[in-house]
């Protein structure tokens, strides 16, 4: 057994060493694309200014003030030089002047970051733990109560945006009882110190597009637990564990819900890349300060320096998330411990 | 619009007139290097000053820190915000220029001099006092780093003579000298941006110390609320509200929101849909049609190359359908000569396109159209207009493609010609008619200038001449022969005009009304300032 032991161990370290190669050539991959997407967008930041809505509006960038911009933002300069001004910049830290914002990025993205936090926080929270009791319910009820998984199952396939704008119109228009844009009440709720109302504005303000964020990710996380669940229930050590008298509700949280919920720990890494663009149109739709907003106005302007910055540190989040998760499994679940690392 | 502006659209035939002289002479036109001298606002509506009240209006985006360098360019928000924080020379009021920081004004040297007389009282917002120096300084200053509202390319020096005295010199005569510039740069101090070499990134309280009736308070990014206090210090009048507020609300979500108290304002462009506040509460302020939705021919493809294809589209199209399809009432059809109705500049007698399929299949026929043939319509998401314009050639034998894209792409593809027909809707032809020469004969600006092309030399001759010309009369005679070609040629055709309603609560106290040529050049929008101060 020792000698089996130390091999195992030995393996380990050789996986995870490799494993953790890997990371760079990932992150050299991740800049360059993330450097690459932007500029493959028709178009470039300084082309058009124009408000949407059918609102463009006359700007005078005569061909002279367009080339003091572009001088000025390094676009004039051949792609290998941008690349490498990107990422220089990047490894000491500045991630850059958004063109369209006039920002600086980090700023930019740091203002932003907070609101989308909260925002993926409630919703994978809400889904998340929604999602694993509804699931380990309904597998315990095995092929019961089957109007709850088409339901979901229908929810899950209606798209971002139409499950944002029912809610508009059930919550914000035909009940007005949640509002419908923005993340707090401009100027009120957040002055004076007024702590708890301010959290309680800005709680308020999340509920909606939180609620639209739910809706969606929810049945993904009901239905691989509900699987999952019915997987384990016909495990021997279920029967073994009843045998041996123990109460069901232990029974199904301890071992079957522990088993279980092991997949929908992966699906949660995996899940943050689609959330990302749930987010983009959720917080799009209920024009909600986050990074998913940012995004879209980026895109729709071209502002490379911001989205570069964006994909690039979506990109390490997954990477983290994922890693994070693989990590969660392996704490809850002792057999993966003795698995070599992929 | 008042009568005064169809009437005669300059002003330019003596050296000094008085206000009164030209109300009297009906001499309106703002669009003329021009000279008036005259106590401000007496044409303005005059709003109860409210003290201690809280105005709050909306806009559909944020659009950034409002100094003069870092406000968004995407559309007029971020600049009128910008001017209730900082003044120009001029201003407009209801029915033509005002006197601003600069109290009188004349023309020398043959229309290659304007000088200004400027305030004694005008201070900024820290109470150091305007100067002549600090106006001279702030047209150096933008050539150097350029205001993108304003092209000071016609502009040779500004230099101050003395404390109260500004003279800005110009190669040549630039007719919309006024309107264009003087009305549209603003002043900022010479004592802060004397100091500053990177304007992009110079943001801070005093980044946004002006002259303005209101002093800048917040702004959150991201959120796109501002907050603006009265300016107790400001040169012509008491601001009539003690604060001024902005909040971001998405434009479907303005009429909602004012109804549930949260704004005081809200934006609209369906008449179905203000109509439902003309009453009661609220009242709705009806702007002159200065939005315009059009197709726009590559005159380069064929077969848009033959001006009897464009014609057979024009007689194909049922435009007045498509505008109440679209926007559910108070239908303009759009003129052929692209200036819109009730502005002073617009020729009513051009050649005109009504509905007349058999007619738009005879000029097919007469081109030998192959009717298997598929043109593509290249637009925007959210157009109706689109799908309109596809189903009516249809039906006279013109098979369309519409081609969706976002804005950027489609603003790519235009400035590379890489387009059949385009479909545009934009603001910006209310102002001065000096836009056409930027669309047809110099390089473009902006988004809506990409993909405009004719070849017609006379035209790019009297588009050129119109800009030059000072005499209002020959001026307005100049611009009414380049609507002719256009309607003729049809490089574009106007499907119709638009009209924005501004729905807001009519107990605020705000006078709101439509500035003449719309706020600086041509924004259909209600936030003119003169309307925020009482005397």
């Amino acid at each position: 057994m020792g000698f089996l032991y130390s091999k195992t161990s030995w393996r380990l370290s050789v996986d995870s060493v490799r494993g953790l190669a890997r990371y760079p050539l990932l992150l050299l991959a991740l800049f360059s694309i993330s450097f690459a997407l932007p500029r493959m967008l028709p178009g470039d930041p300084l082309q058009n200014m124009a408000a949407g809505g059918g609102q463009d509006a006359l700007i005078a960038l005569t061909p002279e003030a367009r080339a003091q911009l572009m001088a000025y933002y390094g676009l004039d300069q051949p792609l290998p030089v941008q690349a490498g001004r990107f990422l220089s910049q990047t490894l000491h830290g500045d991630l850059g002047f958004s063109i369209s914002f006039t920002r600086p990025v980090a700023a930019l993205i740091l203002d932003r970051l907070p609101w989308t936090l909260l925002l993926i926080g409630v919703g994978l929270l809400v889904a998340g733990v929604l999602g694993c009791v509804a699931g380990l319910w309904a597998g315990y009820q095995r092929g019961r109560h089957q109007r709850l998984s088409v339901a979901l199952l229908l929810a899950g396939s209606l798209p971002d945006f139409v499950v944002g704008i029912v809610l508009i119109l059930l919550l914000g228009v035909m009940l007005p009882v949640l509002p419908t844009s923005g993340a707090a009440t401009p100027f009120n709720a957040c002055g004076g110190g007024a702590l708890f109302g301010c959290a309680a504005d800005v709680l308020r303000h999340a509920a909606l597009p939180g609620l639209a964020l739910t809706v969606v990710q929810l049945p993904a996380f009901f239905l691989l637990m509900r699987a999952a669940a019915l997987g384990e229930l016909g495990q021997g050590y279920i029967v073994a564990a009843r045998a041996r008298g123990l109460r069901e509700r232990s029974v199904a949280v301890r071992h079957v819900g522990r088993n279980a919920v092991l997949p929908v720990i992966t699906l949660l890494g995996l899940r943050l890349g689609t959330l990302l663009g749930g987010v983009v149109v959720i917080e799009t739709l209920f024009a909600y300060p986050g990074l998913g907003q940012l995004t879209y106005q980026a895109a729709l302007a071209r502002d490379f320096p911001v989205l570069q910055a964006l994909f690039l540190l979506g990109g390490i989040a997954i990477l983290l998330i994922n890693a994070l998760a693989d990590l969660l499994r392996r704490g809850i679940d002792p057999r993966l411990r003795l698995e070599p690392a992929r | 619009m008042d009568s005064r502006g169809g009437a005669d659209p300059g002003f330019m035939t003596r050296t000094i007139i008085s206000r009164r002289d030209a109300l009297k002479q009906g001499a309106l036109l703002g669009a003329a290097v021009a000279l008036s001298a005259c106590g401000p606002f007496a044409r303005s509506a005059q709003p109860a000053a409210t003290p201690g009240k809280r105005l709050t209006l909306s806009w559909w985006t944020d659009t950034g820190y409002p100094s003069p360098f870092t406000f968004s360019s995407l559309g007029p928000g971020g600049v009128v915000k910008e001017t209730l924080l900082f003044d120009s020379l001029v201003w407009k009021d209801s029915r033509g220029f005002v006197p601003w920081l600069a109290e009188s004004w004349s023309v020398e040297d043959q229309g290659r001099a304007i000088v200004f007389r400027l305030r004694s009282n005008a201070t900024w917002h820290d109470g150091h006092p305007f100067t002549a120096d600090d106006a001279a300084f702030s047209f150096r200053y933008f050539s150097r780093h350029p205001f993108s509202w304003a092209d000071l390319t016609p502009v040779a020096s500004a230099v101050a003579t003395d404390s109260r005295t500004l003279r800005v010199e110009l190669p040549q005569p630039f007719a919309p000298f006024l309107n264009n510039i003087a009305g549209v740069l603003p002043m900022i101090p010479e004592h802060i941006w004397s100091k500053v070499s990177d304007p992009l990134k110079f943001q801070g309280p005093e980044a946004v110390i002006g002259t303005g009736p209101f002093v800048f308070n917040s702004y959150t990014e991201g959120q796109g609320a501002y907050l603006f206090k009265a300016n107790d210090r400001f040169f012509a009048g008491r601001p009539a509200f003690r604060e001024l507020a902005y909040v971001l609300l998405p434009d479907a979500q303005q009429p909602l929101a004012l109804k549930n108290g949260e704004v005081d304002s809200a934006f609209n462009t369906a008449y179905d849909v203000q109509a439902r506040f003309n009453s009661g509460a609220y009242r709705v302020l009806k702007t002159p049609p200065h939005s315009i939705v059009r197709l726009v021919f590559n005159v380069n493809r064929p077969p848009f190359d033959r001006v009897e294809f464009r014609r057979a589209i024009a007689f194909g199209l049922d435009r007045a359908q498509i505008a109440q399809r679209v926007i559910h009432g108070d239908v303009i059809v759009g003129s052929p000569g692209i200036i819109p109705p009730e502005t002073p500049w617009f020729r009513s007698d051009l050649r005109q396109y009504p509905y007349d399929p058999a007619r738009a299949r005879a000029l097919l026929d007469q081109v030998g159209y192959d009717r298997s043939t598929t043109v593509q319509l290249l637009s925007e998401p959210d157009t109706p207009d689109s799908e309109l314009v596809r189903s009516m050639l249809s039906e006279v034998g013109i098979k369309v493609q519409v081609v969706t894209v976002d804005p950027k792409t489609r603003s790519a593809r235009l400035k590379a010609f890489d387009y059949q027909m385009s479909l545009a809707k934009h603001i910006g032809v209310g102002g001065d008619p000096d836009f056409l020469r930027r669309w047809y004969v110099t390089q473009p600006f902006s988004a809506f200038e990409f993909g405009n092309v004719m070849h017609r030399p006379d035209f790019n001759a009297l588009a050129v001449k119109q800009s030059t010309e000072t005499n209002p009369g020959n001026r307005k005679a100049i611009v009414d022969q380049m609507q002719g070609i256009l309607a003729d040629e049809l490089p574009t055709l106007a499907l119709y005009h638009r009209r924005i309603y501004l729905i807001h609560r009519e107990s605020t106290g705000a006078h709101w009304f439509n500035t003449w040529g719309g706020i600086m050049d041509g924004i259909p929008l209600l936030e003119n300032k003169l309307a925020l101060v009482s005397r």
